[in-house]
Formats: C-alpha cells, sequence, structure tokens
C-alpha cells in the first residue's frame, strides 16, 4: 500500500472542499464579513494546507492497486467529514463537536437531515457552506476528485469503478471513462439550470443557489426554515419538483436526451417503472388528503400529494407543508415510495 | 504555447530545501494563524463578558447605596418618631437623592432591566416625598406620628426594599448567565486553537513519515548498497522514485559505482596482461 500515493490523492479531496470554503469566504465579505468569517478563514486555512501538504513530497502517481483505490474511496469521504466539520464547529451557536459531525456529515452524503432549530440564525457564509456541502456530496467527493486526474490514467478508471454504483456504470452509449465527465456535464448543467429557473420563479440569488445545489444533489438542506414552503410560490414549488424529478433520473439518461434531442432514452423500463410508481403514489397521497380534509381543493391536494411524493422518492427531502398531520395511508405511502 | 506550460509544470521539481522549508512553514502558518485568531476571540469574548460584569457589578452597587442611604434616612426618622424630646427633622439630601437615581438608572445593563430600575426609582421617590410629610404630621394634633409611620411610610418603605431585593435578584441571574456564558465562550475560544494544534500534529507526522520514507530510508539503503559493494564486491544497484537531490546522489552512486566497477576490471585485466608478458619472456 502506497502511503504516499493514498495522500495525495485525499489532497485533491481537501483542496475540493477547501475550494468551496473560499468560495463561502466570499459570500461571508459580500454581506459585509459577517459572524461566520473568521471560522471559514481559519476552516480554509487548515483544510488548504492539509490538503497541498503531500503534494509538496508525493509526485504524480498513475498506478495505483486495488487496497491504494479503497483506502482514497474511504479516507477521501471520511477526512471530508472532518474538515467539513470545521466552520461549524469553530462557529459555535448550536453546533456541539458532535452536532458539527452530524451536520457535516447529513450535507456531505446527501442526506439532508439537521441539528438546528432554526435554520435561518445561520449567517449566509455558513448557509451557503452547508448548501456546498450537499453540491460536493451529491457528485461524490471523488468524482470530484477523477475530474482531476487524466483521463488516459488507468487509476481514474480505477477509482471510477470503485465510486461509482453499478447501477450508475450502465452504459448509455458511452465508454466507461467517459462516464465520470458525462456526470459532471450533466450535474454542473443541472444546477446552473435549476438556479436560473428559481431565479426566474422569482427566488433572490442568494436563495436560488443554494436551492439549486440542494436539490441538484437530493441533498435538502434549506435556507429557510419552512424548507420551499416558506416561498409560498407555486413557481418555485413546479421547478422543484421538475428538478427533484430529474435530479433523481440515471445522468446518462439525461444526458442522452440532450444530445439526441429526443425522449427515446427514457423509454426504458427502469423509468417507466419509476414514473408508473410516482403517479400511483401521487394521486393515491392526493386523493387521501382531498378525502381526509387536509386540503381544502383538489389543486392544492395534488400539488402538495406530488411534492412531496418526489420529494421522498428523489430522497431529496423538501417540503411545502407540515406532513406529520397527514393520514396514515398517505404517511405510509411517502414512506414506501421513500424506499 | 500551453503545451509548454504543461511541459514546464510537469517538469518543474522542488528541491529538497524546498520541500522542507515549504512543508515546515505550512505547518507554522497553521499554528500561527489558528492561535492567533484563538487569541483575538478569546480577547473579544473576554472583553466583552467583563464589561457586562462589570456593568452588572455596577447595578448592584447603585442598588445597595440607594438602600443604605433609604435606611440611615428612615433611622433618623424613628429617632424622631420615637423621641418626642427631637424635634429637628432630619435632613431631606435632595441632590444625593436625585444623584442616587440617576447613578442607579445609568447602571442599567439592558432594557429588561428598565421596569425595573425604574420601579425603584419611583418606590425611592414615593417613600422620600412621603417622608416630607412628618413635619406637616409633626405640627398636627389630629395625627398620631407612629400612626402615620407604620400606615403611611412604613409600607414605602417595604416597598422599595423588596424592589431593591427584585432587582439584585434579576442582576445576581443575569451575573450567573453572563459567567456561564464567559466559559462556554472561553471553551469556545480554545476549539481554533486546539483544532490547530491537532492538525499541526497530523502534519508533524505525516512529515515525519515522508522525511523517514523519502530520505532517512533511502540513505540507509544507499549506504548499505555501497557497504556491500566495497566489502563484497555486490553491484550496487539500489534505484528509488525521487525527483530531488537525493535520486540524483543516488544515480551519481550508481554511475560511480559502475565506472569503478569497469576500472577494476580494467586495471585487472592490465596486471593479467603484464604478467603474461613477464611469463613470455
Amino acid at each position: 500500500m502506497k502511503v504516499q500515493v493514498i495522500a495525495r490523492n485525499i489532497g485533491y479531496a481537501l483542496l475540493v472542499s477547501a475550494l468551496f470554503m473560499f468560495f463561502s469566504i466570499l459570500v461571508s465579505i459580500g454581506n459585509g464579513n459577517d459572524s461566520a468569517l473568521a471560522a471559514l478563514m481559519i476552516s480554509f486555512t487548515i483544510t488548504f494546507i492539509a490538503g497541498i501538504f503531500p503534494f509538496i513530497f508525493v509526485r504524480k502517481h498513475s498506478e495505483i492497486s486495488m487496497q491504494d483505490g479503497y483506502m482514497i474511496i474511504v479516507l477521501s469521504w471520511l477526512l471530508s467529514f472532518l474538515f467539513g466539520m470545521l466552520p461549524y464547529a469553530l462557529w459555535g451557536g448550536p453546533f456541539t463537536i458532535v452536532n458539527a459531525w452530524f451536520e457535516s456529515v447529513s450535507g456531505f452524503t446527501a442526506t439532508g437531515a439537521t441539528i438546528l432549530d432554526d435554520v435561518e440564525a445561520l449567517p449566509d457564509s455558513l448557509l451557503f457552506w452547508r448548501s456546498s456541502t450537499h453540491f460536493i456530496g451529491g457528485l461524490g467527493v471523488v468524482v470530484f476528485l477523477l475530474l482531476i486526474i487524466p483521463n488516459s490514467s488507468q487509476m481514474r478508471l480505477r477509482l471510477t469503478n470503485m465510486e461509482l454504483s453499478s447501477l450508475s456504470k450502465y452504459e448509455y452509449r458511452s465508454r466507461t471513462n467517459k462516464t465520470v465527465s458525462i456526470f459532471t456535464i450533466v450535474y454542473f448543467a443541472m444546477m446552473a439550470l435549476s438556479f436560473l429557473c428559481y431565479l426566474i420563479a422569482g427566488m433572490g440569488p442568494f436563495d436560488a443557489v443554494n436551492h439549486a445545489m440542494s436539490v441538484t444533489a437530493t441533498g435538502g438542506f434549506s435556507t429557510k426554515n419552512l424548507s420551499i414552503g416558506a416561498f409560498d410560490s407555486v413557481a418555485i414549488d413546479f421547478v422543484t419538483m421538475f428538478f427533484m424529478l430529474v435530479s433523481s433520473i440515471h445522468f446518462g439518461m439525461v444526458f442522452m436526451v440532450f444530445i439526441t434531442r429526443s425522449l427515446k432514452p427514457l423509454k426504458n423500463e427502469i423509468f417507466k417503472c419509476y414514473v408508473a410508481l410516482l403517479t400511483v403514489a401521487s394521486v393515491l397521497v392526493s386523493v387521501s388528503l382531498k378525502a381526509n380534509g387536509i386540503e381544502q381543493g383538489w389543486g392544492e391536494s395534488f400539488l402538495n400529494g406530488t411534492f412531496h411524493v418526489l420529494s421522498y422518492a428523489s430522497t431529496t427531502g423538501f417540503g411545502i407543508a407540515d406532513n406529520s398531520q397527514w393520514p396514515m395511508l398517505s404517511a405510509s405511502l411517502l414512506l414506501f415510495v421513500g424506499l | 504555447m500551453e503545451r509548454n506550460l504543461k511541459g514546464m509544470l510537469a517538469e518543474m521539481k522542488l528541491s529538497m530545501r524546498a520541500k522542507l522549508t515549504l512543508s515546515l512553514s505550512a505547518i507554522v502558518v497553521i499554528l500561527l494563524v489558528s492561535s492567533v485568531i484563538s487569541i483575538l476571540e478569546y480577547k473579544r469574548m473576554s472583553s466583552y463578558v467583563s464589561d457586562l460584569i462589570a456593568d452588572n457589578v455596577r447595578s448592584i452597587n447603585a442598588a445597595q447605596k440607594l438602600s443604605e442611604v433609604s435606611s440611615r434616612y428612615n433611622l433618623d426618622l424613628l429617632t424622631v418618631i420615637g423621641d418626642e424630646s427631637v424635634s429637628t427633622l432630619p435632613d431631606f439630601h435632595q441632590e444625593e437623592f436625585m444623584g442616587q437615581c440617576d447613578s442607579l438608572k445609568q447602571s442599567l445593563i439592558n432594557a429588561k432591566m428598565q421596569p425595573l430600575t425604574d420601579s425603584v426609582v419611583y418606590a425611592y421617590s414615593a417613600y422620600m416625598l412621603t417622608s416630607l410629610e412628618l413635619e406637616d404630621v409633626l405640627k398636627s394634633d389630629f395625627i398620631d406620628t407612629r400612626t402615620w409611620y407604620f400606615e403611611r411610610l412604613q409600607p414605602r418603605f417595604k416597598r422599595l426594599n423588596s424592589y431593591i431585593d427584585v432587582l439584585n435578584v434579576a442582576v445576581y441571574e443575569d451575573l450567573k448567565k453572563y459567567s456561564a456564558t464567559f466559559e462556554r465562550g472561553f471553551y469556545r475560544s480554545i476549539i481554533p486553537g486546539a483544532v490547530a494544534v491537532g492538525v499541526g500534529l497530523l502534519l508533524v507526522l505525516m512529515l515525519l513519515f515522508f522525511l523517514l520514507t523519502l530520505y532517512v530510508n533511502p540513505i540507509y539503503k544507499m549506504l548499505s548498497g555501497l557497504s556491500n559493494y566495497r566489502s563484497y564486491g555486490k553491484p550496487y544497484s539500489y534505484t528509488f522514485d525521487g525527483d530531488d537531490e537525493l535520486s540524483e546522489l543516488n544515480d551519481g552512486i550508481l554511475q560511480l559505482t559502475v565506472e569503478n566497477q569497469q576500472l577494476r576490471k580494467r586495471v585487472s585485466d592490465m596486471k593479467a596482461r603484464i604478467r603474461q608478458q613477464k611469463d613470455s619472456k
């Protein structure tokens, strides 16, 4: 096991985190040096130096073993969680060491669970960092790393095979070594597109970029306590639903739709089954909401029902209503589609 | 131009000196920056809470002084009421009275204390104004002085003391809260320092590992190879992956040993030829 090679590649992963910490610092400065500036600067300094350190001694290696590859994947994730908790822990507030670790892991794994009672009490720069952890983790810490490694490298191939699930690697007329590029292009393009759509729908730029990062990663971190429901906008609800659906589809499929400019790539059994499941669940949930008097009109019922079905099915976790009071049938269906 | 730049970057090598300087500088930077920020955060928290605690103490002192002044005045009044031979009323020190009220208002800690402080000031004013009735009470034949005291003045005096007690309790609660905040702030302010020290240690360990793997171990192996060559004539074949002066040194040693070996062979061949010529003669 070549420790030097592992250290160098983990350094790449930390540099990605450092880059987004730097963006968060810019957000803080843009907001007139909010309270998280010091915490972010310390975190950036520490993460950057820890990331760049191995590069001082270790030259580029193109050959890695399977063992080295596994260690790179595991340690990249773990150290991303560890360094990712620094801004929270150093800022303080409700973030004890355990809470900071929880928030960091939840962000990078795109889980979306939070320890915060009042999200809006956080400074904007910290909210941006929070959403950034979704963005980095949504694509995969190692996939970011793979962007830097040369195409022809055997290491890239090996790490791609380890990081991506077998379902992700199902080829849509693309060679394996192009999979990473395709995923990345689609991911960034969706993030940019969702950002524009949110802006057009009436969201402010800061909220738009945060929600774009969150919805693309199907993470669920919002800048508001009431999640998407805080905006009280049907347009924003529809934008969110669309991108939750698209983000939960295989990126290779999305890529082929844009390349071929047709919906033919969507005509496969997996996608058809998925859409059918969503449709049936949405109808059932909506009818249940209307029948139990939770919503007054059919429009509201279908909107809330479909939104939450998509949110649960895509594992995003956004909400536009308090579904803790929903009837048993609706709640059970939501849990089922979430599986 | 892009290819030249890429080529240049690929060929860019760091010398041993640069590597060691950079790595140690990185560790120093981490420790320095985070220590400075930790100290600044601690100072900021410390002065903020110190100011708050000082304000609390000032409030307590002002309230206590009011209480003392009013108690002393009350005793003087009781002396006049109780001892019929005393007919001089105690001085009503208006300036001191106004000064105490202003002092208490100025020692306000936060807005939530305002109503409590106002209550004390009003109770104090009410007590002092009621005490001024004593002159008329003494002159009156219809009003009993003692009855007047117990029915008019004493309730106001008790109310004043109770408001002062409430204010003191509120101030003490605040003091406790700020002490807890200070304690929490203290631990928070040392976290950046602790984190930096932790990461610094990690980097030191990493530096130690790299130094051992990339410099110390290769030097030992080079020495071992040289020793084998000199003692047993084994060819020097040690190679390692490096891009700095140490790998150049190793390449140099390799080359020297090969040349030395060739030289020795040439010398032994020449010796053999000379012997042969001697024997043939």
